[in-house]
């Protein structure tokens, strides 16, 4: 679904270049999940936001379905319809209610009529038991509610693939359920994603694939067993040691 | 070559045989008495001679130019433009005459005929008791106040190149500086200035011999000899059988009032000729002139903040954002009076527009600068998270911007939005000075009649603090209401 060959990213800070990713290669098939994990500074969230183009790489490749998006020609507003994205802050629209939050995007866009959005709308925020909420404003919710929200939003515009970048990070640890909960359904239903995160259970049961990234460059793509109960290389068990 | 300039010098000839008769002679004393009227131009903006009364438009010309109607039984039509104007209306043919205390001279005499004289105007000048000026010498190297573009303006400035002249909107000021010793001696028409000695009272007097006398004559578009000769004819009828005087004795009284009471002032300068309809008028003026030039600066101010936050970088959107740096630059650079002066005397001079719109485009560009800065502003202010969010959703920039960053930056500058307005309100009163009668006008009108400078003062400020208040409310109540719901 999506491949990615030598991909470099370099930020220009005060006029000196950072080398933020070094040359990654890799491959997203349909239906993985994978579980990109790491040290902080290593490059996940970067190397996840460059997948969508919020990021531009410096040089490389990334095929999504064949076609290469960093490519000026490539229609990205197309692309990001089809790959849905989750925050760490949830970004919900605070000037909408919940509702119209969900359902912006897919009636701007004509992919669905108003009133076939809302219903959609409606169900899922029932599957995820927030249909209450549906016309608050996202100020009257807890942080766990939002991210559940923020899901559902990317959810309705029907992704072949879902970003997640650290999504119960600004959680506390009794929301984090939750929002795990919902992610784990939309798994086992069968969706492709790609999550950067922290939370190592999660990973253990979710993930169909780990990478572990370190100063900007893979140094280990196992499934999650091998990884975490095999493991010989000592900077992965350094890093996996701290988070007991 | 030859051939095409013998081709065009006679397409020109052609065009002005053709054109000629059409310019030279406009319409005939039949034309209109068939039309039924005399279409007459004026500037009523010079008491007693041509004013607004309350509404309608009245003074000594203006009853001179009825005579001249129904001497020829017709009606008189009066189309009242700056003064200005009055000579392009007469070479357009757009008018019959022209009647608004015209003097002759070479410069105003292109493509128009003047009449025979029916007024002699004095320049007098009015001195304290204590003065040593006595004749048109002593005036040399003195303080003297006019008031500014008139013709004892110009006079003074040509015959005393030595005298500190201050030239002054409204007489009515100068005659106060007389009395503090800020002014050796004002230069005005006679019958103003009858009206300040009225208020100083015993302390003034007025020089014996005028400084200058001047005829004022009707105008024609030249060439009308028929309409030039049935006026000329009439004018003297007039004057032969008393009429000329009749009409300025009743108009030249020498207004004033003793019973200086708040009341009787306030009766005078606001009830008296239904005088407050002037300030309403004014005030509804200011209110839709400010009303329009926001949503024309929202607007403006929108589309420039946009082109100024747009993460594109194509030529297009390259020149775009130097234009809109341009207009900027320029817009807070230069004094609004200025900018105002520029679109009505040069940019949309070739226009018909009335001036009440070209006041109104002038605020809109003015205020467009700083609007676009303040949503800008709030623009920066939104977290950068909601721009991605929007584009993670396949949105494309444009309706990113419009649905998501904008409401909310709109949000955020909400009260320095409604400051930019309560500001707007206020810097409408410059409106005055290419001739709207704004709020700010309406109070100079009512002072320049009754020479009573309080009550239109304070009703004028009552009434801006009031618009001021009000809308200051209704606002801050919209933005309660915007603000309800994200309160956490």
């Amino acid at each position: 679904m999506i491949k990615v060959k030598n991909l470099y990213k370099e930020f220009n800070q005060e006029g000196t270049s950072i080398k933020i990713l070094k040359g990654i290669n890799t491959e997203f098939k349909k239906r993985e999940r994978v579980a990109i994990i790491g040290p902080s500074g290593s490059g996940k969230s970067t190397f996840l936001r460059c997948l969508n183009l919020l990021e531009k790489p410096t040089s490389g490749k990334i095929e999504f379905e064949g076609c290469d998006i960093t490519n000026p020609k490539c229609d990205i507003n197309k692309v990001r319809q089809n790959i849905g994205m989750v925050f760490q802050h949830f970004n919900l629209f605070p000037h909408l209610t919940v509702l119209k939050n969900i359902t912006l995007a897919p009636t701007t866009l004509k992919l669905l009529s108003t009133q076939k959005a809302e219903e959609n709308a409606i169900s899922l925020l029932e599957r995820v038991g927030l249909k209450d909420k549906a016309n608050f404003y996202p100020s009257r919710l807890s942080g766990g509610q939002k991210q559940r929200i923020a899901i559902i939003r990317a959810l309705l515009m029907n992704p072949k693939l879902m970003l997640f970048d650290e999504p119960t990070s600004a959680l506390d640890p009794e929301m984090i359920k939750e929002v795990v909960t919902v992610i784990k359904d939309i798994a086992a239903k069968g969706m492709t994603m790609i999550l950067v995160t922290h939370e190592m259970n999660f990973v253990k049961d979710v993930a169909t694939r780990v990478l572990f990234m370190d100063d900007g460059k893979i140094i280990a793509d196992e499934t999650p067993l091998e990884l975490f109960e095999n493991c010989q290389n000592e900077r992965i068990n350094r890093f996996l040691n701290k988070l007991k | 070559m030859e051939n095409f300039i013998k081709k065009l010098t006679c397409f020109l000839i052609i065009i002005s045989v053709l054109g000629f008769p059409l310019r030279a002679f406009g319409a005939s004393l039949s034309d209109i008495k068939n039309r039924g009227y005399f279409k007459v131009a004026t500037n009523a903006e010079f008491e007693p001679f041509e004013y607004r009364d309350g509404t309608k438009i009245t003074g000594i010309d203006i009853e001179i130019a009825k005579y001249i109607a129904k001497a020829l039984g017709v009606e008189l039509k009066i189309n009242n433009i700056s003064f200005d104007a009055l000579t392009i209306e007469l070479n357009n043919q757009s008018c019959d005459f022209a009647i608004a205390a015209m003097s002759y001279s070479e410069d105003k005499s292109h493509g128009v005929d003047f009449s025979a004289p029916y007024y002699t105007a004095k320049q007098s000048v009015l001195v304290l008791n204590s003065s040593n000026i006595s004749e048109k010498n002593d005036l040399h190297g003195k303080r003297i106040g006019v008031q500014i573009g008139t013709s004892g303006d110009l006079y003074c400035t040509e015959n005393y190149p030595t005298s500190f002249i201050t030239r002054y909107n409204q007489i009515l000021d100068a005659s106060v500086d007389l009395k503090n010793g800020q002014l050796d001696a004002i230069v005005v028409d006679d019958l103003p200035a009858h009206r300040l000695l009225f208020l100083l009272g015993n302390k003034g007097k007025i020089m014996d011999e005028p400084l200058f006398e001047e005829s004022y004559r009707i105008v024609v578009p030249e060439g009308n000899y028929e309409i030039l000769n049935f006026i000329n004819s009439t004018l003297n009828e007039m004057e032969e059988n008393g009429e000329i005087k009749k009409i300025t004795d009743k108009y030249m009284i020498v207004t004033g009032n003793t019973d200086t009471g708040i009341f009787s002032q306030i009766y005078r300068n606001l009830i008296y000729k239904e005088r407050y309809k002037i300030i309403f008028q004014g005030a509804a003026t200011t209110l839709q002139i400010t009303f329009l030039a926001l949503i024309l600066g929202l607007l403006i101010g929108v589309t420039i903040s946009l082109i100024k936050s747009t993460h594109k970088n194509t030529f297009i959107s390259k020149v775009l954002k130097f234009l809109a740096n341009a207009y900027l630059a320029i817009i807070r650079g230069t004094p609004a009076t200025v900018q105002l002066f520029v679109i009505y005397y040069v940019i949309l001079s070739s226009t018909h527009l009335s001036k009440i719109a070209v006041a109104t485009i002038a605020f809109g560009i003015n205020s467009g600068a700083y609007v676009s800065e303040i949503i800008r502003s709030g623009i920066l202010s939104v977290d950068p998270g909601q721009y991605e969010a929007g584009r993670c959703l396949g949105l494309n920039n444009k309706t990113t911007m419009t649905k998501i960053i904008l409401p909310q930056a709109v949000k955020n500058v909400l009260p320095t939005l409604i400051n930019e307005f309560i500001q707007l309100i206020k810097e409408t009163s410059i409106a005055g000075f290419i001739g709207v009668t704004d709020l700010s006008r309406a109070g100079d009108i009512i002072r320049s009649s009754t020479y009573e400078p309080i009550i239109p003062l304070f009703s004028v400020a009552t009434i801006y603090l009031g618009l001021v208040m009000i809308s200051t409310w209704l606002l801050s109540f919209v933005e309660r209401r915007m603000r309800s719901h994200d309160k956490s």
